[in-house]
This record gives C-alpha cells, sequence and structure tokens, in this order.
C-alpha cells in the first residue's frame, strides 16, 4: 500500500520577518580615484559655501558678485545705450582680469583657509587618512578644488563680457564670429589668475589650522607684495625698476596672460618693464609649483 | 581690575610668532626705504618717502595691523571661549572694554609707527614729513581699532569684512567715487598727514579737508566705541551643546 | 511653580536665590527651553537631561549670557542681565574647554580674584587657598597649555570658588575627570552646599548626579520634565508599575499566594527570584507580608528594582 500524499498546503496569505540589524556593505567599493574625486567635489562646495548657513555665504558669494558687478553693469550700458553712441567701457577683456585682483585676493583669503584650515582646526585629518585617500591625493583634491572655485569667480565676468558683446549686437550670428577670437582669452586668463592665486593661498592656509591667521597672513602677501613692487617701479629706474613688478604674483599674472592669450595693457607694470614676457610666464609657473610643492610638504609632514 | 585684562590681553595678542611676523613685515618697509635712498638723488627723496609711507605705510601696514589687533582683542576671547572669564566678574562693560580698546590701539600705534617713523627717516623724507606720517598712523590706528572691536562684536567674520572695507571700499571705491572719501578712514589720516608735514603739493596734497577729516574722525571713533560698548553690554553666549 | 527647598544649615539667603519663571528661550524655530519654572533657594541641585536637552542654555541664563525670550530669570531677586554687580556672588565653571594656556593655574586663579575686586595680598591667598581646595597646589606654577583635562577642569573650579560666591553653576564639571578627582569634587561641593550656598550642577551622567544632589531637575527636550528628590519623583509615577524582586524560603507558593491578590499587577517567577509588579505602591507592602504569613513562608529580601535615577530619567525621557 502507498503512503498517503501529504496534503497540499492551501494557498494562504504570507507573511515575512525582515531583518532590521547591521548589514554590512558587499557592494563595490569605489577606490581611490572616486575618493579623490569626492573630495574635490565638497571642496569645491565648501569654497562657496554650499550646504552651509546663510551667514557663511554672503563672503564668498559677496565676493563673486563685486568680481561679476563690473562686467554686467558694463553691458547693460552697451545694451541700454543705442549702437553708434559708442559708449566705451573701461572694461574690457584685456583689462578685466587684472581689475579684479581684489576681490579674487580677498577670495582666497577667506576661502582657502575654509578649504584646509577647518580640516585641521576641526581634528579630522586622521579621518581623511585612514581611507583610500593619500595625503598627496588630499593636497592635490584640496588645491584642484579652490583652482576651480577661484577659476568661477573670473570666468563669470569674462563670459558675461562675451555673451554680452553678442548679444547686444545688432547683427547676433556675426557678432558671435567677431567674438570667437577672445574666447581663448576668456577661458584661459581666468586660470592664469586662479593657480597661482589659489597655489599661495593654499599654501599659507595649510600652515596653521587657525582661519583668521591665515586670511591674514595671505592678505598681508598681497597687499605688501603689490605696495612694494609698486613704490619700487615708479621710484627707481634701471634694472631694479624693471625687476619690481616680479615682486607682485597679480603682475605675474599679468604678464603671462599677455604672454598667452591676450594683448598687452599699455599702462600695466608688465608693459613698462622692459623684461620679457616669457619671463612672467615662467615666474608664474614657478610661484604655482613652489606653492603646490609647500602644500604637498605640509601634508606629508601634519600629524593627522 | 582694568590692569588685569589689560594684562592677559597683552598676553594673548603678542604671541612670539606674532611679533617675529610683524617685526618681518617693519623690516621690509625700511629695506625697501633703503632701495629708495640708495636708487634715487636726493631731490627725490621727500617725494617717494611719501610714496612709501603712503601707500605701505597708511594703506597696508596701519590697516593691517590694526585689523589684527583690532579684531582680535575681544574677538578671538569671544571665539575661544575664554570671554566668560572676563565678563562673568563684577566689573563695568565699560571699563572692560576700555581696557581692550587701549591694548589694540597702543599695540596697533606701535607696530604702525615705529616701523614708518624708521622707514621715513631711512628714506631720507624732512623731518616734517615723517612726523606728519608717523602721526597720521596713529591717528588711524585709533580710528580703524574703534571700528574694527565694535565689528568683531557684531559679526565673527570681521577679520574678512573690515579687510573687504579696507581693500574695496577704502581702495577702490574711493578712487572712483570722491564723495566716498568722507567714510574713508585712510583719507582721515591722509589729511593730518598733510596738516603737520606743510609739504609742497608734489610731494603731498589730501583731498579730503582738515576739519571734515577730523569731524568725521571723531564721529566714526566715538560712534563705534558707543555701539561697542552696548553690544558688548548685551553680549550672548552660549554653552557648546544645550 | 515648584519649588525646591535645600538642606541649608543657614536660613535662605536672598541673595542666595535663583529662580526662573516661565523662561523660555528660542532660536528662531527651534526652542531650546521651554517654559521652565523653579526656584533654587541653597543647597547642591542637578540639572539633569539628555545632550541638546537646553541644560547649557539654563545655566548660561541664569549666569547672565542668554537672555530668556519670554518669562524672567533672576538672580537674589534681580533680573540676571544687565547687572555686573551680581557677578560677586556667582561662580560660573563654564563647559567650553578653553582657558588662557599662557597663564599658570596660580596666575590664572589670582587673575580670576583680583578681577572679583579682591586687592593683589588678598587674592594671591585666596588663589591659593581655592587650588589647595581642589588639589592643584603640585602643578599651580606651570602653565595652562600645559594641563591634562581634569587639571583644567579643576583650575576652573579654583577660578569659581576663589571670591566664596553664594551661587554656583557648573555646566558639566566632571568632564574629563578621574574618578577619585570626580569624588574629591563632590566631597568638595557637598561641604560649599553645607555653607548654604546654592550649586547647580549640569550632567548628562547619572551616577553623579545620583550621588550627590539633594533635588534634581529633569530636562527633556527643553521642557521641565520633573523636579525634586528623584526618589520621590518614582513614587509619583503612579502610572508605571513598580517592580519588586523577593526572595523567600518558597517562591512558588508565594507565587501561587500572590496572584490572586488585586494589588499585584504582574509576576514572574525566576532562578530563585520572584519579581513583582504592582501599582499599588501602598498596598503592596501589606498585601505580601499577609500572604507570607498566611502560607508559612518566611521573605528573606525584598528589594524595590527601579528606584534608581536611571530608570527615573529614562521613563521620563521616554515620555
Amino acid at each position: 500500500m502507498t503512503a498517503p500524499e501529504p496534503i497540499a498546503p492551501r494557498e494562504s496569505a504570507t507573511g515575512a520577518i525582515y531583518d532590521l540589524g547591521y548589514r554590512s556593505y558587499d557592494g563595490p567599493r569605489l577606490g581611490r580615484s572616486a575618493a579623490v574625486v569626492t573630495l574635490f567635489w565638497h571642496s569645491l562646495r565648501s569654497a562657496f559655501a554650499w550646504g552651509k548657513s546663510g551667514k557663511a555665504k554672503i563672503v564668498p558669494w559677496g565676493l563673486s558678485a563685486i568680481a561679476l558687478a563690473p562686467a554686467a553693469v558694463a553691458t547693460a550700458i552697451s545694451a541700454l545705450v543705442p549702437p553708434g553712441m559708442g559708449a566705451a567701457t573701461p572694461f574690457t577683456y584685456d583689462n578685466y582680469m587684472s581689475e579684479i585682483t581684489v576681490p579674487i585676493a580677498l577670495f582666497v583669503a577667506a576661502q582657502a583657509p575654509e578649504l584646509v584650515s577647518s580640516d585641521q582646526r576641526n581634528r579630522v585629518l586622521s579621518l581623511y587618512f585612514s581611507h583610500a585617500l593619500d595625503r598627496s591625493d588630499y593636497a592635490l583634491a584640496k588645491l584642484a578644488a579652490m583652482v576651480l572655485a577661484t577659476f568661477i569667480i573670473g570666468f563669470a565676468p569674462m563670459l558675461v563680457l562675451f555673451v554680452g558683446s553678442i548679444l547686444v549686437a545688432a547683427d547676433v550670428p556675426a557678432a558671435f564670429g567677431d567674438q570667437l577670437e577672445h574666447l581663448p582669452q576668456v577661458l584661459l586668463a581666468p586660470l592664469i589668475y586662479a593657480v597661482p592665486a589659489s597655489a599661495l593661498a593654499l599654501a599659507i592656509a595649510a600652515w596653521t589650522p587657525r582661519r583668521a591667521y591665515a586670511t591674514g597672513a595671505i592678505i598681508a602677501v598681497f597687499m605688501v607684495t603689490a605696495a612694494v613692487s609698486g613704490i619700487l617701479e615708479e621710484a627707481t629706474g634701471g634694472r631694479l625698476a624693471d625687476l619690481a613688478p616680479l615682486i607682485n604674483p597679480f603682475n605675474a599674472a599679468d604678464g603671462t596672460r599677455d604672454l598667452l592669450v591676450g594683448d598687452p595693457n599699455p599702462q600695466s607694470s608688465v608693459a613698462n618693464s622692459d623684461l620679457d614676457l616669457w619671463v612672467f610666464g615662467l615666474e608664474t609657473l614657478v610661484i604655482s609649483g613652489v606653492a603646490a610643492g609647500a602644500i604637498l610638504f605640509r601634508y606629508r609632514r601634519v600629524s593627522a | 581690575m582694568n590692569s588685569v585684562v589689560v594684562g592677559i590681553t597683552l598676553r594673548q595678542l603678542l604671541s612670539r610668532r606674532r611679533i617675529l611676523l610683524l617685526f618681518l613685515l617693519g623690516v621690509v618697509m625700511v629695506l625697501v626705504a633703503l632701495a629708495l635712498r640708495l636708487g634715487l638723488d636726493d631731490v627725490y627723496w621727500d617725494l617717494y618717502t611719501s610714496r612709501l609711507l603712503d601707500n605701505f605705510g597708511l594703506a597696508t601696514l596701519m590697516p593691517l595691523v590694526a585689523l589684527l589687533f583690532g579684531t582680535s582683542t575681544i574677538g578671538s576671547e569671544l571665539d575661544e571661549g575664554t570671554a566668560v572669564y572676563i565678563l562673568a566678574k563684577p566689573i563695568s562693560r565699560s571699563s572692560i572694554l576700555f581696557a581692550k580698546l587701549l591694548v589694540a590701539i597702543a599695540c596697533s600705534v606701535a607696530v604702525t609707527c615705529i616701523p614708518m617713523a624708521f622707514a621715513g627717516l631711512v628714506a631720507g623724507g624732512d623731518a616734517a614729513l615723517v612726523i606728519g606720517f608717523t602721526v597720521a598712523g596713529a591717528f588711524g590706528s585709533v580710528v580703524y581699532c574703534a571700528l574694527f572691536v565694535f565689528l568683531s562684536l557684531v559679526t565673527g567674520r570681521a577679520l574678512v569684512i573690515g579687510l573687504g572695507y579696507v581693500l574695496i571700499w577704502e581702495g577702490v571705491l574711493a578712487g572712483l567715487f570722491a564723495g566716498s572719501r568722507t567714510f574713508s578712514v585712510r583719507q582721515y589720516s591722509l589729511s593730518v598727514a598733510d596738516a603737520v608735514a606743510e609739504a609742497s603739493a608734489e610731494v603731498l596734497e589730501a583731498p579730503l579737508p582738515l576739519t571734515t577729516a577730523l569731524v568725521m574722525a571723531g564721529v566714526v571713533t566715538v560712534v563705534a566705541t558707543v555701539l561697542a560698548w552696548r553690544r558688548l553690554s548685551r553680549v550672548e553666549i552660549a554653552g557648546e551643546t544645550a | 511653580m515648584t519649588t525646591v527647598h535645600g538642606e541649608a544649615e543657614h536660613p535662605a539667603d536672598a541673595t542666595a536665590t535663583v529662580a526662573l519663571d516661565g523662561t523660555s528661550r528660542w532660536y528662531g524655530n527651534v526652542v531650546a527651553v521651554n517654559e521652565v519654572s523653579f526656584r533654587l533657594d541653597g543647597g547642591i541641585t542637578g540639572l539633569l537631561g539628555p545632550n541638546g536637552a537646553g541644560k547649557s542654555t539654563i545655566l548660561h541664563m541664569i549666569a547672565g549670557f542668554l537672555a530668556p525670550s519670554s518669562g524672567t530669570v533672576t538672580v537674589g531677586g534681580h533680573p540676571a542681565r544687565g547687572h555686573p554687580e551680581m557677578y560677586r556672588h556667582i561662580g560660573l565653571v563654564p563647559e567650553r574647554e578653553a582657558v588662557y594656556p599662557f597663564l599658570t593655574g596660580l596666575q590664572f586663579v589670582t587673575a580670576m580674584a583680583r578681577l572679583q575686586g579682591m586687592a593683589p595680598a588678598e587674592a594671591a591667598a585666596a588663589a591659593e587657598r581655592a587650588i589647595g581646595l581642589v588639589e592643584l597646589t603640585s602643578a599651580q606654577g606651570r602653565p595652562i597649555g600645559t594641563y591634562s583635562k581634569g587639571m583644567r577642569q579643576r583650575a576652573k573650579v579654583a577660578a569659581a570658588l576663589v571670591h566664596e560666591p553664594r551661587i554656583l553653576l557648573l555646566d558639566e564639571p566632571f568632564n574629563g575627570m578621574d574618578p577619585r578627582q570626580r569624588l574629591h569634587m563632590m566631597d568638595l561641593l557637598r561641604r560649599m552646599a553645607a555653607e548654604g550656598r546654592t550649586i547647580l550642577f549640569s550632567s548628562h551622567i547619572l551616577e553623579e548626579v545620583e550621588r550627590i544632589a539633594e533635588q534634581v531637575l529633569v530636562i527633556v527636550a527643553g521642557r521641565l520634565a520633573a523636579s525634586g528628590h528623584f526618589r520621590e519623583i518614582r513614587r509619583l509615577m503612579t502610572d508605571r508599575p513598580h517592580t519588586f524582586t523577593i526572595r523567600s524560603s518558597d517562591d512558588r507558593a508565594l507565587a501561587a499566594g500572590l496572584v490572586g491578590d488585586p494589588t499585584i499587577g504582574s509576576l514572574a517567577v525566576g532562578d530563585g527570584l520572584l519579581t513583582v509588579g504592582t501599582n499599588d505602591f501602598g498596598a503592596f507592602s501589606p498585601s505580601v507580608a499577609g500572604v507570607a504569613r498566611r502560607g508559612g513562608i518566611s521573605i528573606h529580601e525584598l528589594l524595590p528594582t527601579d528606584e534608581s535615577l536611571e530608570s527615573v530619567f529614562s521613563y521620563l525621557v521616554r515620555r
């Protein structure tokens, strides 16, 4: 006799109990490059106080507005004034970056400490270095973020000038063609200023966890170099007057820009100096390189 | 009572590293003065002493030093959390403010005027000119300190905002809009320098009339000090956690 | 308004009174302190609550460093804010770690004494005395920057008591102290309270509060959840059964007898232990005694299990 068949279970409502306890992560682990990129974006956001309180946004956004204002005003004027009345504004592609060195200097002086001094102050470096991130990766990611942030400060007004000139013209496509020759300057000039300014600022800020000291020191360097080079250039003659502009890193940026993308501004310190433009280009490279090296050195040595 | 606050504040403001860096700044100024002296004919000494003491002295050194001492005399204590030790005492808020302000002013004046006087003499300028700028440096330091102490009681970012005022308002805008000179401490100092130095117009000419400068400087100093006193009396200090 | 009286030997001194009346403090939409009222007249009171509950805010309001958004905060009858003279009677130990690192312990405490209005010689003597009280004498000549966390705390306490204030406000005073230092500090506070002072200290560590606080103020999410002696608070918590553990000569028989008793809410027979819950604390003990006698059972031990501050506290926090 065969065994009775087991009774087939009825179709019944199903129930389940879910395990809400701790789960370990089994998914893919993005490596070092993902960590660097994340730190880069996070630092870029910090530079503009993104994700922080409204009060924290005042300084970076205020300075961005100040850097942008002359371009906006110039574009507005040329839009409102009928063409043919030739309202020449004092702001052109060639001198704009030189005109906004103050907001740029203030921006890097205010925000570079936010990027690097805060981490030291809050003692979170050990958290960073215990992950896939290398010490040099950290330093370079911060540098890249600061450069991009400063680039944006300079690029926005240049872009406004560019787009503005096209849109206010009577013949837009033709204007586009005309303005196209300035595109390299619009793209490169802000970068030429952003790199040395950011590198210098970060190099100074990386040495102290106190943001106020860092800001003061950075601005002091910019102000004193400007004052000294200005005086020496004006007062002395010959070789000294030629070399004096080299003291100010923003003059070096001016010269580099003249060398690569723009037309020299006849009244600038660079033009008055008899030095060849490539000297200024070299200086910018040297400043940026030495500063970057100082940042890397600092982060190699700092105790986390 | 006051003297205790003065003592603590002095030690707080003058750390070894700070003294070294400020000394370095003074040395740079004197070196530039030396370069001018050696590189120029004596006909030009007055002119370039004036330029040096104006652009480096009044426009760079004086505001930077005043910012440093002015914003940190009370600001750093509020930031760090040590302010409670001074404020939770049966001392009038005005005597606390006075002590702090005095220390900031004394340090600023010393660190600004000594290098300026030295550099001015090294650069070969006429005595009255050097004295004029030195007095102007002291004058401007007082006004700046009052302003920056008040600022440090109002915001945590007093340093950056003070810098914005010095570089953008006094630096850029005052060059563009003549009216804004009435609200520029640098211009007040320049007018004082001009009055004391009795130099010729090419050497030193202050655009703002002396009376306006003195009145405005007085108003700014008094108003800033009174407002700072009010803020200090009503200051709020929270604990770290609740 | 709840009144919390300390066991002061001296009559309550008007200047030692701290009173909050309907006090609230908000920051925009966030209410940090919500209609808190209490009155302290001497003795040690513990301000207890989870982190973020509002304890620091209350202490800083009493110290005159925060204005109440509504209600009043008075010290010795005067408003806490705007009267620097009142600091003569107040000693504050703030929570923030920072102290002047360049001053030695002795210099710091002496400076605080001088700021309190003492003449230099008097201040130096008082400072030495205060430093002796906190057992910091061996390190008094070293800069505070070299101190450990516990030493810094003790320096702060010395600075707060150097002028023998009537009111002591301490924000997390035992942070960073090792057990021996804590015991010593507790002794010190008990002595000061016995002299008639009003001591208010905040903590989120229950053992500390339990040990020295005569009264507690329990702050939860900005509100005063309970005040008074914690055992009394426990008695008032009637909507929560008291639990006791009983050891007897015959647990099962006792359990069988108790199960029919209406005063018993819950019963659990454990390993040599009977756990009993009751809502009616008053009627419970006679019930148990009666059941035991009728059954001829001897009771070896009857203990309340949840009269600790911890259970009171967790109850209050979870409400």
